[in-house]
Parts: structure tokens; sequence; C-alpha cells
């Protein structure tokens, strides 16, 4: 009874977790404790980072298979078995098609667009600029990911981390690396995952990063310039916007649509006025639901093999990289604009052009007031901050368009 | 595999036309819409004054409404005066108030200040 009793405890233990344990796996678990940490204690953008930090702890936890990844290999060819993973998938490969089939990031825009207003950026619309500089992050790395020997398909997923905007990045990730392959046959090295929790690292670093910049590249002249107060748009303006928008956008790059066409049915909800059921479900409930599926989703493609090599310290580098070289440029346009208006407007907003909603927008004000307390740059940084989002989503567009897939 | 350079280049360079075109072509269309709405709302205000019939009545109650807005405001003053007075035990006489050149609003700015500052 005791050869049964011990041979029974053996077996069982060399099915646990703990036997089958690899160095790999405990860091990354480590890393997922270190990513609640921050959530939890630090509050370093909480709604996501905990989902997908719980997301790479599961999928990290040796035998609990709650993810795999072999149902979504598609290397060689081969074509994605959306029955065998309705069969034989568990619950966050599940989830996880929604990140694979570029459903999640349009609703969060949906959402996104029910909480924004755009009233600053239609009051000032040359912060469209601002929003449009920034995006120079993105097309620079583009250039460093090339060096770096990535193919197009991965440098322009890597490059977009420089837009700020962690949908926009999954979308683009999603829809460029969905073959595992480049049309030469070379097989894609990184993943949605890697690029997603470089992002949103990255987004949650906003207030450390762009601090530094945006006081290397300005005077202390002109971080004390007090902007003049916007004019008031009318609620007619307001609901037209979302509707140009679209239109304007979808017909010169299509491919940007789904995200900004989602954006904008978001604030007509919104500034119309006529759904609000619609509108509040949208930014709570809905918004809510998707942000959970897909930190968790995301957090379960972060599997060792995955985050454990040198192609994505590469990805975490150039994605800084992206951060660093978008607002600058944000910041540089805003001193031409500070020039050309003769000292009107401050370029301290022109960091906010990386999306990042509201967080950027906040740095704005809060570099700003270091300086000048009296001095009110939120508004004025949220008119370059919306433009940021609009500029991200048509660089994802635009790359979309002119990379292979 | 490495990219062909003149095809990097050929990204970074459209990439950044075709944003900075999409966002040129907003500006515009937005520009236009503003400049379109801000002549409707400059023809209503000059249309509205059109039917008013007797353009002299008002001239009259105007100054018996700042008076009165003067009263409510020394009222407010003398309260504040007086509770200050009752706190620290002396005894205040106001003898003029009176209204300072305009300036920022004081309590706007303080709104916002406290509203911005935790950011």
């Amino acid at each position: 009874m005791l050869d049964g009793f011990l041979s029974t405890i053996g077996e069982l233990w060399s099915q646990s977790g703990f036997a089958n344990m690899t160095w790999q796996s405990g860091l990354m678990i480590l890393i997922s404790f270190v990513f609640m940490y921050l959530a939890i204690k630090k509050g370093f953008e909480p709604l996501l980072l905990l989902p997908i930090a719980f997301g790479m702890l599961l999928t990290n936890l040796p035998g609990a298979e709650m993810y795999h990844p072999e149902l979504f290999d598609i290397s060689g060819g081969k074509e994605l078995d959306f029955a065998k993973i309705l069969h034989e998938g568990g619950l966050l490969d599940l989830l996880y098609l929604g990140v694979k089939l570029q459903i999640y990031p349009p609703l969060i825009f949906l959402g996104i667009g029910c909480m924004t207003d755009f009233g600053p950026l239609i009051a000032n619309p040359k912060s469209f600029l601002l929003g449009a500089a920034a995006q120079a992050g993105i097309f620079l790395t583009f250039i460093g990911a090339a060096a770096l020997g990535f193919t197009p398909q991965e440098a322009g997923s890597i490059a977009i981390i420089g837009g700020a905007d962690g949908p926009t990045a999954i979308y683009v990730s999603s829809r460029l690396l969905a073959a595992g392959a480049s049309p030469d046959g070379v097989a894609f090295e990184i993943d949605v995952g890697n690029i997603a929790l470089a992002a949103y690292t990255y987004m949650a670093l906003v207030p450390i990063i762009q601090p530094p910049i945006m006081k290397l590249l300005t005077t202390d002249k002109e971080r004390k310039i007090v902007m003049t107060q916007l004019r008031e748009v009318s609620k007619t303006e307001k609901i037209i916007f979302p509707i140009v928008v679209t239109v304007v956008i979808s017909l010169l790059i299509p491919s940007a649509a789904p995200l900004v066409g989602m954006l904008m049915l978001g604030n007509l909800f919104k500034e119309s006025g006529v759904v609000d059921r619609l509108c509040k479900t949208a930014q709570n409930e809905l918004m809510n639901i998707i942000t959970i599926f897909l930190g968790i989703s995301v957090g379960a493609t972060t599997t060792a093999a995955n985050i454990i090599n040198a192609k994505f310290l590469m990805v975490l580098a150039l994605g800084v990289v992206a951060f660093c070289v978008g607002t600058a440029s944000g910041v540089l346009f805003g001193k031409i604009m500070c020039w050309a208006t003769k000292g009107k407007v401050n370029p301290l907003i022109g960091s906010a052009g990386v999306s990042a909603v509201p967080m950027a927008a906040r740095v704005s004000q809060k570099v700003g007031a270091q300086y000048n307390p009296s001095n009110f740059l939120l508004m004025h940084a949220l008119g370059p901050n919306v433009a940021g989002v609009i500029g991200s989503a048509v660089a994802a567009g635009v790359l979309l368009s002119i990379v292979p897939v | 595999m490495q990219m062909e350079w003149s095809y990097v280049f050929t990204v970074v360079l459209t990439g950044l036309v075709v944003v900075f075109l999409g966002l040129v072509l907003l500006i515009a269309a937005i520009t236009i819409m503003g400049k379109i709405f801000e002549a409707l709302r400059t023809s209503k205000k000059d249309a509205k004054p059109a039917p008013a019939p007797k353009p002299a009545v008002p001239a009259k109650p105007a100054p018996a409404a700042a008076s009165a807005d003067d009263d409510e405001v020394i009222a407010v003053i003398a309260a504040a005066v007086a509770a200050m007075a009752e706190a620290d035990g002396t005894v205040y006489a106001i003898k003029s108030v009176k209204r300072s050149a305009p300036r920022r609003n004081a309590w706007g700015a303080a709104a916002r200040s406290e509203m911005t500052s935790s950011f």
C-alpha cells in the first residue's frame, strides 16, 4: 500500500508545475509579479497592466496550459485552423481570437471616441500639425528596425509603438504579423505580445520619459508662454466633426477606416446626445469587458520563449527610441509653430502629439506649470493629444497600405 | 535579411507625407467648417437687434440693475468682514468699496489650479 501511495505521489509530483518549472518560466512569473506590483502599488496603467500581468502569470505556469501558441502557429504557409481552435482551445485561446482577428482595438476606439472631447482640436485645428509631427517617431524608427535586420512587417510593427497608442499597436502588428512569415518566406521572430507589452510599458512610463526631452529642447522663455483662450465650439460643429474626419481619412487611407471610423462613431454617439444609452455602454461596460479580454489575452502571449530572447530586447530598445523621437519631433514642431506665430504657441504642447490620452497632455500641463504656476496648458495640449490619436490611426493605415503582408 | 535602403526611405517618406497630407486636409475642412459657423453666428447676432422695437427703453433700468448688483456685492463684502471681525475680536468700518480694473477672474484661476494641480 505504501508503495502504491509513494508511486502515486511521485506521479503527481512529476505532473506538477513545480517539477516542470524551467528557469525561463520562473523568471517570467517573477516579471509578472513585478508588473502586478507596478500596477497595484504604483498605479502604472493598472486597468491594462494588471490583466496583462495576470495573463503573463497564467500562461507561464507549467502544466496549466491555458494558452496554446501552437494553435496559432501558421509558419510554413499553414492557414489558421479556426475549427481546431474552437474545439481544442481553452479560454485564453478563444479570447486571443479577438486580438488575432483585430476585433478588440476598434471596439476600444469606439469607447475612446465616446469619452473624447474634440472641442480643443476643433477650436484650434492647427493642433493637427503637432499630432502629425509626433508621428515622425513611427517612421524614423522604421529605419532603425531595418538597420537591425528586421523584416518590413516586423519593422512596421515595432515602429507603431512610437504612436503611443496600445490598441493601434495591437491592430497594426496583428495585421502585419498575421502570416507568420514575410512574403519572401522569412519567419517572424516577434509577435503581437512583444509589441503590446512594449507599447503599454512605455505608455505607462510617459510621465518619466517625456519631461527630460521637453526640457532639453525648449528654452525657459518658451516654457513660460501663456496661450490665449480657445474659442467656443458649437454643438453642431462637434456633431459634424466626426463625420468629416471619417469621410476625409477613410477616402484618403481606406485601411485606417476601422480605427478612425469606430473612434468617430463613438464620438458621434457622445456629441449627438440622442443615444446616451449606447454611449454609456460603449464607454463603460463594453470598454471594460474588452479591456479585460485584451489585457489577459495579450498577457497570455508573453510566454518565456517569446519574451526571453535578444529580439524582444531589440523591440524594447527600438520602442523607447520611437517614443523619444515622437516626443522630440512634436516639441520641435511646436517650436516652429511658436516661431511662426511670433510666440503664441507654447512648444511644450507639441509633446502631447504622441496620443497616450490624456497622460501626454497632463505631462505638458505639469511641465508648463513648473515654470509658470499660473499657466494652464491642459486644454491647449488636449488638441494635439487627440490629434495624435487620429494621427497614429492614419499612420497605422499608411503602414498597412504600403508594407506588403 | 536586410531590407533595401531605397525601400526603407520610400516607406518613411511616403508615410510622413501622407500623414501630414491627411491631417492638413482635415485642418482645411475643419477651418472652413469653423469659418462657416462663425459667419452664421455673427449674422444671427446682427439679425437679432433689428426686430427690437424700442431701443431707448432699456437705457434706464440699467443703472438700477447695476446699483442692485453693487448693493449685493457690498452686503457680501460686509458679511465677510463682519465674520472676520468676529473671529479676531476687532471692529472694522467699511469706508468705501471700489471696483478694481478688470483682470483675470480670481475664482476662475483658483478653480483651474484646483482642477489641474493633481496632474
